[in-house]
């Protein structure tokens, strides 16, 4: 639950950094003390872009390659961010597509999304004998097929950037 | 020949029982659920074990395969223990090279597989060993006891492996975990005289009923092995957790239907029972497997978490230590400060049929052959007034009902404010005018929060009929021996197995559709007419549910409901789901009472 609510708080805060996402496109029009300084700037955020695409890049492979600790990585919400049922499986495509990335206005903040499949779990309600006996081999739970995106928000701490946090955002869910 | 020790064996005088002389069947005084096992200690079970040194009894004589022979059995990643038999009952071991230990043994061979079971002297642990003469494939089957809460459940854990022999590579397959027998089912009868029916509708737990021991009442379930040697022959074992904790295993031929095995542990009076045993059978039938086609079930796709991460661990239902047991205080308070029936988004109902009106105003009378006459009016397809003939005062209760066929409904609702908590849940057939209820009520001798029923025959009386005078609904022993899968919603799949006329097993299936958990509890099954019976299960010693269930046959359907009481209050509850046809066990022949 903590885990959650820090992702949250890291939205929210995200949130506030993204307001006026800077995508590479919008660079030459920020204001800039002078033609140095604007190339500058403007080379500062290719590297910052180049070295978020080989992050997103590595996390993808990861995910494609199904590594544990990188899904666990990913948590679930609905698009208003409501936590959803645990997450199971992803299935990204080979190679993952990756969304544009967006580059925060303040230079120490990203934004990229995975479309993606995951499969996720909904614990059944304990409410009977037979739930609780499932439970007690690992089953009791309802397995359902979802549509979406991985959303990534990254950061960058000491001149490195990392995945902050990756949640998993259904489009669509499928039936049980 | 009667071998020798004859103590550790089963003998019909331990058995508890009230009957006579006469008496052909001895009924246990307490079923095996409600025995209150000695919680023995670990010095009381090393005190015990001094019996077992000179190795288990036996009713038949010993085989001598192994008499005069050294043998190494290597495991893959357990033990491996040098032997020297220097007769057919006497052995030394060395375990991983250690000290020499002198024991006494017992060893028994079906056709090719030989079994030698013995203790380790001094100590709670001991080893049963399954080898393939052919083959050299060795099974080991480590025990011990103490190694959990209750000291005397025998723990287990299993080593594949082989005989090793100087000059000859290791062989390249091993004896593996299997489904080919699940679904299997056998009477035995051993040489010691006890008979039984076992059960294997589940990849990880088997179902049993003592005819013997217990008078065949009952089916109980237990954790279970399934080792396969071959396509003929099996490796089964079971430890009778939550009961006696005693260890039974054998090697079974599925061709001759016949078995060699041995059994461990402390009967109900605490006395040791450890014996090799040899048994002749019959085959009672198969149930259908759920596996996808070309699942063999030499992996058991068991959840995570579901194994304990210990030696020995292995998923065991344990209803006790997951039931809370209330006083009757308790309940009272509970059910005062909670009360809900029928509430909407159970999973239990997720298949349920749909909430039927037929009854909505309709003014009856039930009258129940040595029962209440109860009086009806269905004012709405979810309130109704009911009262006892002779009462003044009429009683409205949430109901709902279910037209399983035409003219067949289910229907349910509580007393509120009977001391009991009551219930009644009837089976109301208009064609007959005939009627059944299950009486529900909260509390037995033994629990507080654990439901009882009986169940009463009786009539429609109602404008526009005419009951019979003396036809009535009966019971049946029609689905004994039937197994029925049930889903209930997504993800919420059991199998019944109507085990006996008086008991019901359900099993829980993993993920790839092989038979799990399983649990049972005592049960009554009514017919009502072709192809549809009612039947109540009790959750005794699980969680006090008493379940009641419309099966119709044709539809594949049931209707039914959930009536229980925790902490969290009373609770009536609908029950549906969809059926399939699991197969049947040839076992209600077992059960008729025979002419002398």
């Amino acid at each position: 639950m903590s885990d959650i609510t820090t992702r949250r708080a890291f939205f929210s805060t995200a949130g506030a950094a993204l307001a006026a996402p800077l995508a590479l496109d919008a660079v030459e029009a920020r204001p800039s003390s002078g033609t140095e300084t604007a190339v500058l700037d403007r080379l500062a955020r290719l590297e910052d872009l180049q070295a978020v695409a080989a992050v997103t890049a590595a996390f993808a492979r990861r995910l494609h390659a199904g590594e544990p600790e990188a899904v666990a990585a990913v948590s679930a919400a609905t698009p208003n961010r409501a936590p959803l049922e645990a997450l199971r499986r992803l299935s990204l495509e080979a190679p993952a597509t990756v969304e544009p990335i967006v580059l925060g206005a303040d230079g120490s903040t990203a934004a990229a999304s995975i479309p993606c499949t995951a499969e996720l779990e909904t614990p059944l309600p304990p409410e009977c004998t037979l739930v609780e006996m499932a439970r007690a081999q690992g089953g009791g739970i309802v397995r359902r097929l979802a549509h979406g995106a991985v959303e990534l928000l990254y950061e960058k701490r000491a001149g490195a950037w990392r995945v902050a946090s990756a949640v998993f955002v259904p489009s669509t869910i499928d039936a049980a | 020949m009667r071998e020798r020790r004859l103590s550790a064996l089963p003998s019909p005088e331990k058995l508890e029982t009230r009957g006579t002389a006469v008496q052909k069947i001895r009924y246990p005084e307490e079923q095996m659920h409600r025995i209150r096992y000695t919680k023995l200690t670990e010095r009381q079970i090393r005190e015990k074990l001094d019996g077992a040194a000179a190795g288990p009894a036996s009713a038949s004589p010993l085989a001598d395969v192994f008499a005069g022979k050294s043998i190494r059995v290597v495991t893959d990643a357990g033990p491996t223990l040098s032997y020297r038999f220097g007769s057919r009952n006497r052995l030394s071991v060395q375990e991983n090279g250690g000290a020499v230990v002198e024991a006494g043994y017992g060893a028994l061979a079906l056709d090719r597989v030989a079994l030698f079971s013995h203790m380790i002297p001094g100590t709670q642990r001991g080893y049963n060993v399954v080898i393939d003469q052919d083959t050299r494939l060795a099974t080991v089957f480590e025990i011990w006891f103490s190694g959990y809460d209750d000291n005397r459940e025998v723990q287990r854990q299993i080593h594949h492996g082989y005989v090793d022999e100087i000059g000859r590579p290791p062989p390249a397959t091993r004896h593996a975990p299997t489904n080919r027998i699940e679904g299997c089912g056998f009477h035995w009868r051993q040489d010691t005289g006890i008979e039984t029916l076992e059960l294997y509708p589940s990849v990880i737990y088997s179902n049993f009923v003592e005819l013997t021991r217990f008078g065949g009442e009952l089916s109980f379930c237990a954790p279970s092995d399934y080792v396969k040697i071959d396509d003929e022959r099996y490796a089964y074992s079971r430890v009778e957790a939550e009961f006696s904790g005693t260890f039974t295993l054998y090697v079974l031929d599925v061709n001759r239907v016949e078995q060699i095995g041995v059994r461990l542990g402390f009967d109900r009076l605490d006395e040791l029972e450890y014996y090799l045993f040899t048994g002749r059978g019959e085959k009672l039938g198969r149930l259908a497997q759920f596996e996808p086609f070309g699942d063999v079930g030499d992996r058991i796709p068991l959840g995570a978490g579901a194994v304990p991460d210990r030696k020995g661990g292995r998923p065991v239902y344990r209803p006790a230590k997951t039931n809370p047991i209330l006083t009757k205080a308790e309940v009272d308070a509970a059910v005062a400060a909670n009360r809900v029936v029928f509430p909407e988004g159970r999973a239990m109902a997720g298949n349920k049929l749909p909430t039927s009106a037929y009854l909505v105003g309709k003014a009856l009378t039930l009258r129940f052959d040595g029962g209440p006459a109860v009086e009806y009016r269905f004012d709405e397809p979810q309130e109704l007034r009911w009262r006892h003939e002779g009462e003044r005062t009429w009683h409205e209760e949430r109901y709902e009902a279910w037209e399983s066929a035409p003219n067949v409904l289910m229907f349910g609702h509580l007393l509120t404010g009977a001391p009991r908590h009551d219930c009644y849940e009837v089976v109301v057939d208009f064609d007959h005018a005939l009627a059944t209820c299950i009486h529900g009520t909260m509390g037995t001798p033994y629990v507080a929060n654990e439901a009882a029923a009986e169940t009463w025959f009786g009539v429609i009386e109602m404008e526009g009929l005419t009951p019979p005078k003396y036809r009535r609904h009966r019971f049946t022993d029609e689905l004994v021996g039937r197994a029925l899968t049930w889903n209930y919603s997504p993800g919420l799949t059991s199998m019944h197995l109507y085990s006996t006329p008086h008991s019901l097993s359900w099993i829980i299936f993993l993920e790839n559709g092989s038979g799990g958990m399983e649990w049972s509890g005592p049960a009554s099954y009514v017919k009502i007419r072709e192809d549809m019976y009612l039947a109540y299960w009790l959750e005794e010693a699980c969680n006090g549910t008493l379940g009641t269930i419309l099966i119709n046959l044709r539809t594949m359907h049931d209707c039914g409901m959930s009536y229980h009481c925790g902490p969290d209050g009373l609770r009536l509850s609908a029950i549906g789901a969809h059926s399939r046809d699991a197969g049947r066990f040839d076992v209600a022949k077992h059960f008729r009472i025979a002419a002398a």
